[in-house]
């Protein structure tokens, strides 16, 4: 029940959160000069028929009428229509989802099973060469921006010449079933890498800070004082204990993923959200960009409550009453 | 021994598993003719929002609906008028009205006869609708149709812009059936907007948001035996270093637009490529606002023009691949003549210009500052913007850039005239001067028109002679009346020609065929007649790379029952070996 309540009331906190990202956006979106009425009719049609989409699209209104129209169609589940693409901005943004969950997750999945094994065994060899060489590479790997790490994937991709470069299926060969994921998999593999180099070096250093805070803790003496072998106190208590700031921080970074997935998916022609969100900032197609920035406020919050409730379901200490 | 040797048959059978889709595919030989087959995969810099015709005007989606629609007439490559949908024409002596007689065994990718219905449609919304149309249709234009294959336009006055229009997708023959009861402020929301029907070589088979566009083979083509491709891709990627990995990976077999001079360094190493440079038909600019109160006196303009290096513009900006002009227009449109006035670099003619004008520097050295508007989109235009500052200040101008987007540039250049000087790249893909006169003409001054006349340029005897070459149809008297006008804009300088800008076009050698534009008509040429080397009449042995994808599998799943099976027969052997042992 109390976890019912903690749920209901991080829902609810959402709403002032859109609410503020609406009107900051609304307001940014207008300052910036060019017509959304121009890029629906296309720049060289006649005004006439610029000024009517314009009358149709409620654009000739005053701006804080159209911010109220605009907040009053989103709670019914509106986002309005796509000036470029001309489709309601829901059908857009639910297309090109997929493609950007696909990438992100997978990134992150990648990131956290690199990470946390390399932070075991930094752990278990510390002060050793292999402790040495995998911090090393968590500094240079968190040192790397994302868009230069996928930089460099691309020019390796290039030199190779094992991996594609750009894209998210092999258009030429018309692939189904089986054949047509195995090659988006082949494709997803750098755009993936590029994520993980960058945020499996932030839960390596994580990792390994926690499972040596873990080994000195009183229970890992009572562990083999019970007659527990080494393996056995490390992979059952003490790494257990060690993977919730690993969770916490997962959860955190999330938005900061798909921020990067913004610079992944226009660097190697990902057809997802992020370039999505790009390519309609740079248009002024409003809806679009406002309708982005609404679901990915709402998916970041809800991956945070994810988070905090599967923090409680590892570690019972935590309660939310 | 035994786990060694399970170990190398292992990687023996994945390596001649993943080696075996390497094998050449087996085909009759069939070398240097034209055969059906093939996908060709080109590319855009940017993704438009729909392909109606009526409503596009940028070359990238006129591209696309130059594969999908036919307009009455052609060009061939000397540009004489060639028939398309009309199979024969008239023009009365008086240039005024035109005659077709359409072809009979045409029909719409869905399948509905082809008709004088159509043209009529078509041509009156072209003008309602389309911006080059627009004002031909309010000067008069009257379309008959007396019978299902004869199309009469009869037009107010004769106007050497209508062969023009009825040459390329700007004037391409849309679906009556289709679109003749839409209303007009549906038309961009309307599904023929993202599912175009035409009469075209190819037919729109998709349109993936983000990733592509998929042109198939129109196999009830008029045309008989064309086109020989099976399927054209048009992937959208904006950006030239992602353009020059998928050619030099092979994964782009055609690329036209977006790709900077410096890349012809890169693109010479390549090998299975040709590299044609060819004129886009633009000039690039450097216009002045002429309200602005320095820029509008004409010795401040012939100073700037005197103190730009245009040699080293070409060679530093555009890498050698451009061309100097001294002319707003192309050669296409007009031959320089004796009318034309040249601004040689001659910078202490410009300091002399400046003093006479009144402007001597400041205990800084710098006479005057202004600010010149780039677009992002446009690498060359901006590289040009960074040299011509630097020449400026050698005669006291301080030049200051700013770089946008595309709509911000063009809203404070076209629409709001917030601006001192912009450089931007426009100009002609024909021999008509047609935008000419949509940037220099007063008609267009302060409407707000994007590509109209945003520098504000008022003549009263340049516009009169503008009328007179457009409804002149003797071309020795309209290339001395183009002398004349030309002769006044070289004189009034409200724009400084840079220099001809040539088009980095790459074809993979894979690909022939006379599709490659010979002329400037990039836009509008269509991709009917190229071929693939490969292509064959029979179907391959082997097909090569979904057999890629399985083999792969194959090897994998290989290597996993071999390496499986081992360690159960090394279980299996040590377990006897076990049971032998007696116990002690």
């Amino acid at each position: 029940m109390a976890l019912k309540f903690y749920v209901a009331r991080r829902c609810m906190e959402i709403i002032p959160v859109v609410l503020g990202i609406i009107v900051i956006s609304f307001v940014l979106m207008h300052l910036a000069p060019g017509d959304p009425a121009t890029l629906l009719a296309g720049e060289m049609a006649p005004p006439e028929i610029v000024e009517q989409l314009r009358h149709q699209f409620g654009l000739d209104r005053p701006l804080h009428e159209q911010l109220l129209i605009y907040i009053g169609n989103v709670l019914q589940g509106n986002l309005g229509f796509s000036f470029k693409y001309r489709q309601p901005t829901v059908t857009i943004i639910f297309e090109r989802a997929p493609a950007t969950i696909l990438l992100v997750v997978t990134g992150l999945i990648i990131s956290i099973i690199a990470g946390t094994v390399g932070g075991v065994i930094s752990a278990r060899r510390y002060h050793s060469l292999v402790d040495y060489v995998v911090s090393s590479l968590s500094l240079a790997g968190y040192s790397m921006p994302m868009f230069w790490v996928a930089q460099l994937l691309v020019l390796l991709s290039v030199y190779v010449r094992f991996f594609p470069t750009f894209g998210m299926t092999s258009l030429r060969e018309q692939l189904t079933g089986l054949a047509y994921c195995v090659d988006v998999l082949w494709h997803l593999i750098l755009p993936a890498l590029s994520i993980s180099i960058t945020f499996s070096a932030v839960y390596a250093r994580l990792t390994k800070t926690a499972v040596l805070e873990a080994v000195k803790q009183k229970y890992i003496v009572t562990a083999y004082a019970k007659g527990l072998t080494e393996k056995q106190v490390f992979y059952k208590h003490a790494l257990r204990n060690s993977l919730l700031p690993t969770i916490t921080y997962a959860g955190m970074q999330f938005g900061l993923v798909l921020g990067g997935a913004v610079l992944i998916e226009t660097v190697f022609g990902w057809p997802g959200l992020g370039r999505l969100l790009a390519d309609s900032i740079f248009v002024r197609d409003y809806p679009v960009v406002m309708g982005m920035f609404i679901v990915l406020s709402i998916v970041a919050v809800v991956v945070q409550v994810a988070t905090d409730i599967l923090y409680a379901m590892i570690d019972p200490r935590i309660s939310y009453k | 021994m035994h786990h060694r040797l399970s170990k190398t048959v292992a990687l023996s059978i994945l390596l001649v598993v993943l080696a075996l889709p390497h094998i050449p595919a087996i085909y009759a030989d069939q070398e240097g003719v034209p055969a059906r087959g093939g996908v060709m995969t080109t590319t855009m810099l940017y993704e438009p929002a729909g392909f109606d015709p009526s409503f596009n005007f940028y070359w990238m989606p006129l591209w696309v609906c130059s594969q999908i629609f036919n307009p009455l007439l052609g060009y061939d490559l000397q540009w004489n008028l060639v028939p398309n949908l009309a199979e024969s024409w008239s023009l009365s002596p008086d240039g005024s009205t035109w005659t077709f007689k359409l072809r009979k065994d045409v029909r719409w990718h869905d399948g509905v006869p082809f008709t004088s219905a159509d043209v009529s449609f078509s041509l009156k919304d072209y003008g309602e609708s389309h911006i080059y149309w627009i004002p031909i249709a309010e000067e008069g234009m009257d379309i008959q149709t007396p019978d299902d294959f004869t199309v009469i336009v009869k037009f107010a006055s004769a106007n050497i812009n209508h062969q023009y229009l009825f040459c390329t997708s700007q004037g391409g023959i849309m679906p009556s059936h289709i679109l003749e009861n839409v209303p007009k402020e549906e038309r961009p929301t309307h599904a023929f907007n993202s599912m175009p029907i035409g009469t075209g070589p190819f037919k729109f088979k998709e349109w993936v948001r983000g990733s592509h566009v998929i042109l198939e083979r129109n196999e009830d083509y008029f045309k008989l035996g064309l086109p020989y491709l099976d399927r054209i891709i048009i992937q959208f990627i904006p950006d030239a270093t992602t353009v020059l990995r998928g050619i030099d990976k092979g994964d782009i077999d055609y690329a036209w637009r977006g790709l900077p001079g410096e890349s012809t360094v890169f693109l010479a190493t390549l090998p299975n490529i040709n590299i044609h440079y060819l004129p886009s038909g633009h000039v690039a600019r450097f216009l002045f606002n002429l309200n602005h109160s320095i820029l509008g006196k004409l010795a401040v303009r012939q100073a700037i023009a005197h103190a730009i290096d245009k040699e080293s513009i070409v060679k530093r900006a555009t890498f050698g691949v451009c061309e100097v002009s001294d002319s707003l227009v192309t050669s296409l449109a007009w031959q320089p003549g004796p009318s034309l006035t040249i601004y040689e670099y001659n910078p202490e003619k410009a300091k002399q210009l400046l003093d006479e004008a009144g402007y001597e520097p400041g205990p800084d050295g710098i006479r005057f500052s202004f600010e010149v508007l780039n677009r992002r989109s446009e690498p060359d235009e901006v590289a040009a913007a960074e040299i011509i500052r630097d020449q400026l200040r050698n005669v006291g101008i301080d030049l200051k850039i700013t770089v946008l987007d595309t709509i911000s540039f063009n809203t404070f250049y076209f629409i709001k005239s917030q601006f001192d000087a912009v450089i931007m790249k426009q100009g002609e893909d024909t021999p008509v001067p047609k935008e000419i006169r949509m940037s220099f003409h007063s008609e267009s001054v302060g409407k707000g028109i994007i590509l109209g006349n945003g520098v504000g340029y008022v003549n009263e005897e340049f516009d009169s002679l503008l009328e007179q070459i457009f409804s002149e149809l003797d071309e020795d008297k309209r290339k001395a009346l183009t002398d004349q006008a030309m002769g006044i804009l070289s004189v009034d300088i409200p724009a400084i020609p840079l220099y001809y800008n040539y088009f980095v076009v790459v074809v993979n050698n894979d690909f022939k065929g006379d599709f490659l534009p010979q002329h400037v008509n990039l836009y509008f040429d269509t991709l009917e007649a190229a071929w693939w080397v490969g292509a064959r009449t029979t179907e391959p042995v082997i097909p090569v790379t979904t057999a890629s994808i399985w083999a792969l599998i194959a090897g994998v799943a290989g290597v996993v029952v071999t390496v499986v099976v081992s360690k159960l027969a090394r279980k299996r052997k040590s377990t006897k070996m076990s049971r032998r042992t007696p116990p002690e």
